[in-house]
């Protein structure tokens, strides 16, 4: 079993892996725009966290490492050196560096190489000769938590600072060790002025004044302690814990402010207790009976504020706060709901069956909660593209380096959300879109200063949602497509022959052939014959569909239309003699009805009339040679597949179907116009038809019998 | 520190204090407060002009408020630097109520300010 260090190990990395993303996007963020201090304090908030939380969970490499780039930052921050590309370009290989250690350390050798580390701190000297050099060890930065001292959770601290009549005259100002309290967190400071005496006995050069400061902060009483070093001699410093996170949550509220007078010793528990006899409010009372100052009694006030409002917030944040869970619990959690949306479809059905109202009213309620239960996992699932997309900007930069192109790369709609599963396997052939806009697109600079184009060229990458699925857009302002070069590259593969006519569009999908490349060169980027075919593998995979769209000279846009989930459809349920299928509701525009003398008057075409329009339509029937006699009057479902009004010839609509996906098995896997299958309510199974592919294969079929 | 002072038709004193106002020049302001207090009735001062504070200014305004006011007599900061305002923040001088005894606003109240 793994030890409660090992987990917290495991939540150090889980953590660090976050915060290093947005390190990355704050650096490249930064590098737009090198003056913006708020970015320059997140690079170095995240690589502070990065160093502490490492030293705290003996991940000591990282934390020294850290630490040292974190010094750089500080110059940065406190305005003694300005950003440069330099910077940001080691900051980011510094980035992949504290990843590569945190992959070493779930590696069982724990190996990376070290040297790598070292580079990067000495091109950082160099980039800062008079930098100091890089401290040994992470432990000496003065402020990281050691263990013992270190307190993770806000803690909050009365400090009482009466410092000796003499403290100013030693040259001490105390304003300024307030300035350092404040930087660590929320304060109060209040001053207490009732010794100052009268011009006459006032000696303007001694200290009357003492101070209470209420402090909440991450950092250690010894941190704490460190700031009044210089004047312990001269003072009287108390430091106590007057609020320690988490500790008195329980309480409804906090001590009242008697309690806290006397805590500070302002006054006695008797004196208290003689005052309190009286119904006033204490602190009025107190004034009045001369017991305490005004000022006392005020920030004792404030004390007592402070840590309501803490303690508000603290609730505030838990209540709001999210939780981590591994997605493999989610992955579970998903397949019981597909488990259970089967089950109450058979439940559905069975009471339909069976006429009995009682049972009805049960599977009418289950019907609602299991829809409910299937919305909320799906949402869970749910995350935001825009995670990968500040990858691709990364890329971008680091690939436009390489290429001597410079390339910005404008992504939107980075909020849109999609599942979990479908993010992660977009993620290579988007990556692979990129570099082919990147490598082929994109003319390099000369090239597009001589054709009147801004010698930077543009990637825009675009999420939106349309309907049932996620619209991905990737268009950049390159070359575009070379026709020509399309053409006699597929006659030299034999895709095609030289008599075949294709249009516009057909010519522009032969790109995704497998085998197909027209580059003539190979480059580290893209070009080495793994085609664009991969991505209409994995974008096939994801039941989605891929377009392309191009104008010469002018750029190239693709477009993937992506389903939202991978688990569970809304489908349409239909008959074809025995069997059942579904297919896609997400697609299906309507449904109308054909005769069989409808059929005789097309004269043996696939044709309907849809309101005055001609739609073809496929028969399923003779597509899947199903035995036995079309029924009287056929259903057509009219589906849009790649804009493309296309009918599906059906015995039978039977409705809608919430539709668990089952994948099917290794042998069927390569069964064209099939996607999937599902379970229904009376047990038996009804097969996903993949629509494009059916399309295909039928304007392939027709194509050939036109030849013959 | 530069100091001139002023007696108005109605015999009241303006001060104007201006350059820094810390431990190295207090001593001069409380000398010429003390004596301005002592022979009138009330005294104000324009500090709009003060560059550097430290908590010395600050113990010696309250000092001579305070000195006022036991004595019956009116002392008021008409203007003041952005430098002295902040220095009364960050030094934790700034107060939502005054002493006990006043009976005219504390010159650091929150709402003087």
């Amino acid at each position: 079993m793994a030890s409660p260090l090992d987990a917290h190990k495991e939540t150090y990395r889980e953590e660090a892996y976050e915060l290093l993303s947005e390190l990355e996007e704050s650096l490249l963020h930064l590098e737009e725009n090198k003056d913006d201090m708020e970015t320059v304090s997140r690079v170095f908030r995240a690589l502070h966290t990065i160093k502490g939380s490492g030293s705290m969970f003996g991940f000591d490499n990282i934390a020294s490492f850290t630490h040292n780039i974190e010094n750089f930052y500080e110059l940065i921050r406190n305005g003694e050196r300005k950003v440069t590309k330099e910077l940001i370009d080691l900051t980011l290989e510094a980035r992949d560096f504290i990843n590569t250690m945190l992959d070493a350390s779930t590696s069982d050798d724990g190996f990376y190489d070290e040297s790598a580390g070292e580079e990067i701190l000495s091109s950082l000297i160099r980039l800062m000769p008079d930098q100091m050099a890089p401290d040994a060890a992470a432990g000496e930065g003065g402020d990281v938590p050691k263990d013992g001292d270190h307190v993770p959770q806000e803690v909050t601290y009365r400090i009482t600072f009466k410092p000796d009549p003499v403290l100013f005259s030693r040259g001490i100002n105390p304003i300024y060790l307030f300035d350092e309290l404040r930087c660590m967190g929320r304060h109060y400071i209040a001053a207490h002025v009732s010794n100052i005496p009268t011009l006459d006995e006032l000696d303007p050069e001694a200290c009357y004044t003492s101070w209470d400061i209420i402090l909440t902060t991450a950092m250690g009483i010894d941190t704490i302690r460190d700031v009044f070093i210089f004047v312990e001699d001269d003072a009287e410093i108390s430091i106590d814990v007057i609020d320690e996170g988490g500790m008195f949550t329980e309480d409804a509220d906090y001590k009242k402010l008697g309690v806290i007078l006397i805590e500070r010793g302002s006054i006695t528990k008797e004196e208290l207790e003689s005052v309190v006899a009286g119904k006033k409010r204490i602190g009025a009372l107190l004034v009045d009976s001369g017991l305490v100052e005004e000022s006392t009694v005020e920030s004792a006030l404030c004390e007592q504020k402070l840590v309501k409002d803490i303690k508000k917030t603290r609730h505030a944040q838990s209540v709001a706060s999210t939780i981590r869970v591994a997605s493999e619990k989610l992955d579970r959690l998903v397949n019981l709901v597909g488990e259970l949306v089967t089950v109450q479809a058979r439940l559905s059905q069975t009471s339909l069956e069976r006429k009995d109202p009682a049972l009805t009213g049960i599977a009418e309620v289950v019907e609602r909660l299991t829809s409910e239960l299937h919305d909320n996992t799906m949402s869970i699932r749910m995350v935001p593209i825009g995670t990968t997309f500040t990858k691709f900007k990364r890329l971008v930069r680091d690939l436009g380096d390489e290429l001597g192109r410079s390339v910005n790369l404008i992504a939107s709609g980075g909020e849109t959300e999609l599942d979990k599963t479908v993010i992660e396997r977009l993620n290579d052939p988007l990556v692979h879109l990129i570099r082919n806009s990147m490598d082929h697109g994109i003319e390099p600079p000369d090239i597009r200063e001589a054709v009147g184009k801004d010698r930077n060229g543009t990637i825009n990458i675009k999420a939106s949602h349309s309907g049932a699925d996620v619209l991905i857009e990737i268009s950049d302002d390159g070359a575009g497509l070379d026709e020509q070069a399309i053409r006699s590259k597929a006659i030299e593969k034999g895709i095609i022959t030289a008599e075949t006519d294709l249009s516009r569009h057909e010519m522009h999908n032969l790109i995704f052939s497998a085998g197909f490349s027209t580059a003539s060169r190979v480059t580290d980027v893209s070009g080495r014959g793994v085609g664009m075919d991969v991505v209409t593998r994995s974008i096939d995979a994801l039941r989605g569909v891929v377009e392309v769209d191009s104008r010469k000279g002018s750029g190239t846009t693709i477009r993937l239309r992506i389903p939202l989930t991978l688990a569970i459809i809304e489908g349409l349920l239909v008959q074809l003699g025995p069997n059942s299928y579904v297919l896609p509701l997400s697609s299906v525009n309507e449904c109308v009805e054909i005769t069989a003398k409808e059929i005789k008057a097309a004269h043996g075409r696939n044709l309907v009339n849809v309101r005055g329009e001609m739609v073809p339509y496929i028969r399923l029937r003779d597509r899947f040679a199903i035995n036995g006699d079309r029924p009287e009057r056929e259903q057509v479902v009219i589906a849009v597949v790649s804009d493309l009004r296309v009918g599906f010839a059906v015995d039978n609509v039977i409705g809608e179907h919430q539709t668990v996906i089952k994948s099917l098995s290794r042998v069927y896997k390569n069964v064209r116009g099939i996607s999937g299958a599902t379970i229904l309510g009376n047990g038996s199974v009804a097969l996903i038809l993949d629509m494009p592919r059916i399309i295909e294969d039928a304007e392939l079929d027709e194509r050939n019998m036109v030849k013959r | 520190m530069d100091i001139s002072v002023k007696k108005t038709k109605e015999g009241a004193i303006r001060i104007n204090a201006s350059g820094s106002l810390t431990i190295e020049s207090a001593g001069e302001l409380h000398k010429v407060l003390r004596q301005e207090l002592e022979n009138s009735m009330s005294v104000s001062l324009d500090l709009g002009n003060i560059s550097d504070v430290d908590v010395t200014g600050l113990q010696l305004l309250c000092s001579a408020h305070r000195t006022a006011r036991t004595s019956g007599k009116h002392m008021s900061i008409e203007k003041a630097s952005e430098g002295l305002l902040d220095h009364v923040d960050r030094s934790g001088y700034i107060h939502h109520r005054g002493c006990p005894e006043e009976f005219e606003p504390c010159l650091w109240s929150r709402e003087g300010k």
